[in-house]
């Protein structure tokens, strides 16, 4: 085997190796002070939508609690915290002025369903597999600019079991 | 760890089923008078068309139809609910319900007919299946309208404005327009589909 084609072979495997080995382009994650971030996304918009729901992963690994009190996305106008609550047959939104407490220890999940974050007025449509800038703002932990991912209009978030667990779920 | 996974994973199904056991008794609409024809869900009406004119129930006649009261600020629900319904009547088209699901109608009713104009609606449900029609009731029909339906809707104001909430439930309606029960988001798709192939069966 010739040097040339030795080097191209170690290089191909190379890049096949790392394509197994980088994070999946998908799922990305942040950390700030004791705060750990999961795939921050929202989903591609109709034609003429004007808002948007913004979902995340946050997990405390610290010993006091902290709020998720605010938050900017690029894409909007403004951004609301809000919680959505299937009671009765009614789709019920409400904006939590206070924000989303996050125990020490534990996982707060903003899904569809639940809680959310509020892109209100959106600048133009959001498309599939774009990213958008944003911000995140924590009582203690202080404030971290993060990627929202556009998934498909459809998605979800999370498995199916997830979701009907989450649906049965009444406080 | 496992044992506790296990507690974790009853604990979360009782809560399941005592949810499904709360939403089953609250979604059943009075259905079993609606078989003499007496049912409280339902009953003509005439509404401006997004995409202009009017739609009225008389011109129904013989079509199943649904009928989804929502609104396009709605994060959620409402583009979950006509995504399901898109995929759903995208998937009887391919099967032996095909010549059937060609005549199934989908109304889409704004409860916020302040900020949806019959523009905004139009195209905003250009996304979704031709068979949705959008629907723009005066500000002053609509509680007569939601009414008929036994829908909720409320303007919950927030810092930047207002939000609704509202019924996220799909009334379903038969070829001779009797009310024939709802299908939800929450469901599965297998039983949406069943409902629509029962509906569109008859
Ligand atoms: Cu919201």
């Amino acid at each position: 085997m010739s040097f040339t084609r030795r080097a191209a072979l170690i290089a191909a495997i190379c890049t096949i190796a790392l394509a197994f080995l980088a994070p999946d382009a998908k799922a990305h994650g942040y950390k700030i002070g004791d705060l750990e971030i999961g795939h921050p996304w929202t989903r591609a918009t109709p034609p003429s939508a004007k808002v948007a729901g913004g979902f995340l992963k946050v997990t405390n690994k610290g010993s006091q609690p902290d709020r998720l009190i605010s938050a900017t996305f690029d894409g909007s106008a403004s951004t609301e915290v809000h919680e959505m609550a299937h009671e009765g047959g009614v789709m019920k939104m409400r904006e939590l002025p206070k924000g989303i407490e996050i125990k020490p220890g534990e996982t707060v999940e903003l899904k569809p369903g639940g809680f959310h974050l509020m892109f209100i007025g959106l600048k133009s449509g959001l498309k599939e597999k774009e990213r958008l800038k944003g911000t995140l703002v924590f009582e203690k932990a202080g404030t971290i600019e993060v990627d929202f991912a556009v998934e498909s209009m459809g998605a979800r978030g999370g498995n199916a079991q997830e979701h009907h667990n989450h649906g049965a779920k009444t406080q | 760890m496992t044992a506790l996974k296990l507690i974790r994973y009853g604990a979360w199904s009782a809560i399941a089923a005592l949810g499904v056991v709360i939403a089953v008794v609250l979604l059943s609409p009075a259905p079993r008078t609606d078989q003499a024809g007496g049912g409280r869900i339902g009953g003509p009406f005439k509404i401006a068309s997004a995409k202009g004119g009017e739609i009225d129930s008389a011109s129904l006649r013989g079509k199943p139809y649904g009928i989804f009261f929502g609104f396009t600020q709605c994060p959620d629900i409402c583009p979950g609910t006509l995504m399901d319904l898109t995929a759903l009547m995208d998937d009887l088209d391919k099967g032996p319900m095909a010549a059937k699901a060609k005549d199934f109608r989908v109304l889409f009713i704004t409860v916020d007919p302040e900020r949806d104009t019959a523009e905004i609606l139009a195209n905003y449900l250009s996304a979704f299946d031709g068979r949705i029609d959008g629907l723009v009731p005066t500000v002053e029909a609509l509680p007569a309208l939601a009414k008929q339906f036994a829908a909720y809707y409320q303007k919950v104001p927030t810092s930047s404005g207002y939000t609704m909430n509202h019924t996220s439930a799909v009334y379903l309606f038969n070829r001779e327009g009797v009310f024939a029960g709802t299908i939800d988001i929450q469901e599965s798709r297998s039983s949406q589909k069943a409902k629509l192939e029962r509906l569109l069966g008859r």
